[in-house]
């Protein structure tokens, strides 16, 4: 079976569309008190999904954040959004902690040009989200955005997204969990999935 | 099996009667029969609530007795009683109170809806049993366990075993109604974690865990009797009236077999059925695990092993298997139980893979391929309204069958 970008994160946003549903009023302020547009339905994720935020189109869907099925030691909430830059699909994560500064990275391809030292899949820091265009309101800024850009292991639009996923769930019982959630009754699609997690820690 | 076909129009009633044809031994009670039959109910009931009736005016009327599953049509306008305009679902409460017939059925109330995608349950606001349309009784999969039926909704009982299991279900609650509801069932702990919010609302009377409610909540929580009638059968009961006993005893199973259903079974987060169990860990058909056919002889298991490889079956199957199985349609499993057993999460991550592209679909009770590639259409999803973990599930959509809400199904919310 070949994996399936776009039913990844289908799958993987209606299970943070469900979670934050179900979210504390108290989570909900934290998030609007920095202004961020969340996306709080199917339908909406799913165009964000399939015709991602293009900062460089001169029209477009906006940027908008899906929830993220995720509450871990001190992170209050997670969100993250796709978008297409000049080398192909991105994820920016946000992160929310319950009283200090939200906390932004991009899961990014590797460039395609010469002229940069970015030729891998990696994540950095963000103070904005897309390139630049979207501000994140009580982002701490200035960050060191270029340095450090971690190696993401992988080149694909998919493990790009899993590595994201497993650095909010972790791996085992944490991504695979997920996965058994988003694709429960489709067993194949759920191992298709979890063996490219596992291939791509080397476990 | 013995069926009674209770109509306010006899034309209607030999319909039903035809439908059902030779698959059961049927009797019918309609038009001035009916009418009769209910009047000399009804003065019963009445004499019983007041406290006046002998024990054997608590005896089920001749007219009811010695059936397996009453069939009602839910139009009883014709019959002519005085009073409020009758329907069905208005006396199956009394017929489950004080009568002996185990299971009913509410005939036509809906017939725009074959299969019920809300809640894979058929018609949630019914008060009988199951609801069915006059087409469904001709469908082998209420019959037959090996129907050849395209639409076969996995939710659907067969009816003499459903019959058979709610006289156990009541025999059950007659010994142990004073039990807490979680042990007499054999819940084990993690189970907590597992039930909705919904599922746990019986439970929670505020003024006990819900671990140690009893089985009186199902009964005291009914909707089929007003509650000044369930009040008043309650103390009749507990001032030891064998009848209110009785009656007491067949609300409460039916209650706790449609909470079963819905909220315990039907979400399989908690009790989980051998096809959804194979969705989940396919490596569990053993050897025929590559194949679709090892998958759909699963459905059809009805003795242990149920088709699923011998030794995993007894290793990690068997400890975890739901023993009460007069409250379920078939084997059943605790999901808690096997979902905390990392010897099958470790399966699952080394199986080579090598498994059908199938899913489990609920209108045919049966796998099917996903893709085009095979003699099906490719399954459709559709989201339910239960609460839980698995809400999607899919249908094959067979022709000419009506599936309701269509705004749940993708692809059809046209």
């Amino acid at each position: 079976m070949d994996p399936s970008i776009n039913e990844l994160l289908l799958a993987y946003a209606r299970l943070g569309l469900d979670h934050w549903s179900k979210e504390s009023q108290r989570v909900k302020r934290r998030a609007r008190a920095i202004r961020l547009d969340i996306t709080t339905k199917i339908d909406v994720a799913a165009r964000a999904v399939t015709r991602p935020f293009e900062p460089f189109a001169a029209t477009g869907e906006p940027m908008r954040l899906i929830p993220m099925p995720c509450k871990q030691n001190r992170v209050f909430a997670a969100f993250f959004a796709p978008w297409i830059g000049r080398d192909g699909l991105s994820f920016d994560l946000v992160v929310l902690s319950e009283q200090g500064a939200p906390f932004a990275f991009r899961f990014e391809p590797g460039s395609q040009y010469a002229t940069t030292a970015h030729g891998y899949d990696h994540v950095q820091m963000n103070e904005s989200l897309g390139q630049r265009q979207v501000e994140l309101d009580g982002a701490v800024t200035p960050l060191p955005t270029r340095y450090p850009a971690f190696p993401i292991p992988g080149e694909s639009p998919v493990t790009r997204f899993l590595a994201m996923a497993v650095s909010m769930h972790g791996f085992p019982r944490g991504v695979d969990r997920i996965l058994d959630d988003a694709f429960k009754g489709h067993a194949l699609k759920r191992k298709t999935y979890l063996d490219m997690t596992a291939q791509m820690l080397g476990k | 099996m013995r069926i009674l076909v209770c109509d306010d129009e006899q034309v209607q009633c030999q319909r039903t009667m035809k439908a059902i044809g030779s698959r059961a031994e049927v009797s019918d009670l309609a038009g001035g029969q009916m009418k009769s039959a209910l009047t000399v109910l009804f003065e019963r009931i009445s004499k019983a609530l007041n406290g006046d009736a002998k024990s054997e005016e608590w005896e089920c009327p001749n007219e009811f007795k010695g059936y397996d599953v009453a069939i009602i049509d839910n139009n009883l306008t014709a019959l002519g009683l005085e009073g409020a305009r009758l329907t069905g679902e208005t006396i199956v409460g009394y017929l489950r109170a004080f009568t002996d017939i185990p299971y009913i059925i509410s005939l036509n109330k809906n017939v725009h809806v074959d299969f019920d995608i809300r809640y894979l349950f058929g018609d949630y606001q019914s008060l009988a049993d199951l609801a069915l349309n006059t087409k469904h009784l001709r469908n082998d999969r209420l019959w037959d366990p090996e129907f050849r039926e395209e639409f076969a909704p996995w939710y659907w009982p067969r009816l003499a075993d459903a019959a058979k299991r709610r006289r156990e279900q009541v025999r059950f609650l007659e010994t142990r109604f004073d039990e807490p509801v979680w042990k007499a069932l054999g819940f084990p702990m993690e189970a907590n974690e597992y039930l909705s919010l919904r599922a746990k609302s019986p439970l929670s009377s505020g003024e006990r865990e819900p671990q140690e409610a009893r089985f009186d909540v199902f009964f005291g929580g009914t909707r089929t009797l007003p509650p000044a009638e369930v009040k008043t059968l309650r103390k009749l009961a507990s001032d030891g009236v064998g009848g209110a006993r009785g009656a007491m005893f067949r609300i409460a199973a039916y209650e706790l077999d449609r909470w079963i259903r819905r909220d315990v079974l039907g979400t399989q987060d908690v009790l989980i059925d051998p096809p959804h169990l194979v969705a989940q860990m396919p490596f569990l058909v053993g050897e025929n695990a590559h194949d679709i056919h090892g998958w759909n002889a699963i459905v059809a298991g009805v003795e242990p092993n149920f088709g699923l490889d011998r030794t995993l079956f007894e290793r990690h199957l068997a400890p975890a298997r739901f023993l009460h199985e007069m409250w379920v349609p078939g084997p059943c499993f605790w999901w808690p139980t096997l979902k905390a057993d990392e010897d099958l999460t470790e399966r699952f991550f080394a199986a080579d893979g090598d498994w059908p592209d199938a899913v489990f679909c609920e209108d045919a009770s049966r796998f099917v391929v996903v893709g085009n590639g095979g003699e099906h259409r490719s399954p459709l999803e559709f989201e339910t309204e239960l609460e839980g973990s698995w809400g999607r599930r899919y249908i094959t959509y067979v022709d000419d069958y009506a599936y309701t809400p269509r705004s749940r199904i993708f692809g059809k919310a046209r």
